[in-house]
């Protein structure tokens, strides 16, 4: 326990002024995007980390570095991935009539969106450590770090792949959904939640608080269940 | 863990929920700040990993297309058998 403190001490005072430049970043990235009226294609994220990547090579500093520089931002990885029990609990009673549909669905959705993306990594990429780096795809961003980082796949890919996953669910979800006559927006939400978490949620919320709530619960119980089978199935498989 | 712990503590009444709830809030709002670090990292890459990203693309494209079909489905399904 007190190694483990110590570590986390160690980590946020590597913090140096390099941390200046990922909120400089995200500002601009954050003001894009709002100005954009939120289009998933001017993410902050993608419009931000360009520009600190830019910056570094400018200036000759590697990544290493600037990563280490980060040490509060990654700490705070730990809290924030807690902090989404908050409104996960909120909505938990007002869904209980509804729970065995959608611990169903959830169940299986999550299952299918890691399988699949395991299955085709495995097969276009023939790659094992591509296939450890996409398995957490589908869950929020902190929560798919750490099952990354427990398999030993890269965290520095997975953080875009998350990213890029939320995209393509949000544009691609509503045709399916005109596709399959499925117009019940707590089950739009549900589907969003689990196949394009934090990204899906934020588009649910513009539909409506109710398609929001179904959308924070499809993410919060995919991000737990998902921490909770994909890391041994696949030490299983890979033994 | 630390999330199923707290969601533990949270669905008993407690006044836990008015001190974490603009906390979570705040954190939740601005979790895009705390990814930066990590992504910034895509750049950074290896020549060996970047040839691969085109095929990473198209795995999410297809296995995300496939989660949500296979979600939509099952709960038409569902609600159908339900109704009934």
């Amino acid at each position: 326990m007190i190694e483990f403190l110590v570590m986390q001490w160690h980590q946020i005072t590597a913090t140096s002024w390099l941390i200046i430049l990922s909120v400089i970043g995200y500002c601009i990235g954050m003001s894009v995007y709002l100005r954009s009226s939120g289009k998933p294609l001017l993410h902050p994220l993608i419009i931000g980390t360009p520009f600190i990547a830019a910056v570094l090579a400018l200036m000759s500093v590697d990544f290493d570095q600037y990563y280490n520089a980060n040490g509060l931002l990654n700490w705070l990885l730990g809290p924030a991935t807690v902090a989404l029990a908050v409104p996960l609990s909120k909505y938990l009673k007002q869904m209980s009539k509804l729970l065995p549909i959608l611990t169903i669905t959830v169940l299986s959705g999550g299952f299918v969106a890691a399988v699949s993306a395991i299955s085709l990594a495995l097969w276009l990429t023939s790659e094992p450590i591509m296939m450890l780096s996409i398995a957490a795809k589908s869950v929020t961003t902190p929560i798919a770090m750490a099952i990354t980082q427990q398999l030993g796949g890269l965290i520095t890919l997975i953080t875009p792949i998350v990213l890029f996953t939320g995209i393509t669910g949000i544009l691609v979800a509503p045709r399916v959904f005109h596709v399959v006559g499925l117009q019940d927006e707590r089950w739009q939400g549900l589907i969003l939640g689990v196949t394009a978490h934090a990204i899906g949620t934020l588009k649910a919320f513009e539909k409506s608080p109710r398609c929001g709530a179904f959308s924070t619960i499809g993410m919060g119980l995919n991000g737990i269940w998902t921490s909770v089978f994909l890391v041994p199935m696949i030490q299983v498989f890979m033994n | 863990m630390g999330m199923l712990i707290l969601l533990t503590f949270l669905t008993y009444p407690s006044g836990l929920t008015q001190i974490t709830e603009p906390i979570s809030t705040r954190l939740i709002k601005n979790l895009s700040l705390v990814f930066i670090p990590a992504c910034v990292g895509v750049f950074f890459l290896g020549p060996a990993i970047s040839l691969q990203i085109p095929l990473l693309i198209l795995v999410v494209v297809l296995s995300t297309l496939l989660a949500i079909i296979f979600m939509a489905m099952l709960i038409k399904v569902i609600v159908v058998a339900t109704n009934d």
